[in-house]
């Protein structure tokens, strides 16, 4: 009966220890080469194992230029499941030495993917000095 | 004692304190710095927060930047003059939360020039540009001459409210509207619509 009581107490403790972990892992994609000026450059890809890996794709980044000398780019996302998804993103712009640049771009946006959806979410670099980025995606709070 | 309760309870209690980042409890004390435009920031339905301004200022940017409406300018960079941006929402703030960090982009962005010297001298959607340019028509040899605002930047934020039940939706609308002075037209208008809808506040989205 006691071992029985004791091993009743640790599971719950562990359930408890899971349901509380509020870690909430970022998914992150970045030029492959920084000076890549190719329409769809190659992609670095971090994440970490229980994040979002399983559930979204960068499926590629588009990138341009306005204003002649402001690096754009476009990147499609991809919901992997069958249900919607509440995401937050955020693009930080680097120069080519890769220091971030501090502008307005560093702030999480949300965007919503409905199951199985291929989204496309922007930004432009307010520098022209801006040659790279890191995409940063995590789950919005439910 | 027949079985380990004391103990017990007490990992427990030690695991649902240290667990719990943001509930504040009696006269617990849990202040704390957040990042600036922090996920972990508050999120009020009846006001603008901090993380809404920098959005609404880097979409319109952008917006504006797609436009192209910058490099018309025959003089790169052209000088442009920060108008009046009116608050028409329920709650007051200085409209510069929302311009500094425009007007920031823009000078790093290297197409325009902030005039800081000239100001809007009466109540009309962008009073400097119209002064200047009825001054450029009336031929006044006090007219401003060099160097002379190519564009001004003027607007408003407008707040709307709907509710279902006990659910509110707040729209908050960024709405800019850039004048090339020459001409007296506008070249941009810009909209940027922020909304949030719940029954109350939230700390962290």
């Amino acid at each position: 009966m006691k071992p029985l009581f004791i091993y009743l107490h640790l599971v719950f403790i562990i359930f408890l220890n899971f349901s509380c972990n509020s870690t909430n892992p970022v998914y992150q994609a970045t030029k492959e080469d920084p000076s890549d000026p190719s329409l769809l450059p190659d992609l670095k890809r971090v994440y970490m194992d229980g994040g979002l890996e399983k559930d979204l794709a960068v499926v590629s980044i588009n990138q341009g230029n306005v204003n002649k000398d402001l690096l754009r780019i476009q990147v499609n996302l991809e919901n992997l499941t069958k249900k919607s998804m509440n995401l937050l993103y955020k693009i930080e712009w680097m120069n080519e030495d890769g220091i971030v640049l501090n502008d307005s771009s560093s702030v999480w946006m949300p965007v919503y993917l409905r199951g199985a959806e291929i989204v496309a979410v922007q930004s432009i670099a307010s520098s022209p000095y801006a040659k790279n980025f890191w995409l940063k995606v995590q789950r919005a709070k439910k | 004692m027949k079985y380990p309760i004391t103990p017990i309870f007490a990992v427990l209690f030690i695991l649902l304190s240290s667990c719990n980042d943001r509930r504040p409890i009696g006269r617990s004390a849990d202040a704390r710095y957040i990042e600036d435009s922090s996920e972990k920031g508050l999120v009020n339905l009846e006001k603008i927060n901090s993380q809404d301004f920098t959005r609404a200022a880097n979409k319109l940017l952008q917006d504006l930047f797609v436009t192209g409406a910058l490099v018309q300018a025959p003089n790169q960079p052209a000088i442009l003059h920060i108008g009046e941006i009116r608050n028409d929402t329920q709650t007051y703030f200085d409209t510069d939360l929302l311009m500094q960090a425009m007007k920031r982009d823009l000078l790093a962005s290297n197409r325009v020039r902030i005039s800081t010297t000239e100001g809007p001298g009466g109540k009309a959607a962008d009073q400097y540009a119209k002064e200047a340019r009825a001054k450029i028509d009336a031929g006044d040899p006090f007219a401003i001459k060099t160097p002379r605002p190519f564009f001004s930047l003027s607007g408003k934020i407008i707040e709307e409210t709907s509710r279902v039940d006990k659910v509110t939706q707040k729209d908050f609308y960024f709405l800019l509207t850039l004048t090339e002075i020459e001409s007296g037209t506008g070249v941009w208008f810009g909209r940027e619509l922020i909304t949030k809808q719940g029954r109350r506040g939230a700390i962290g989205f």
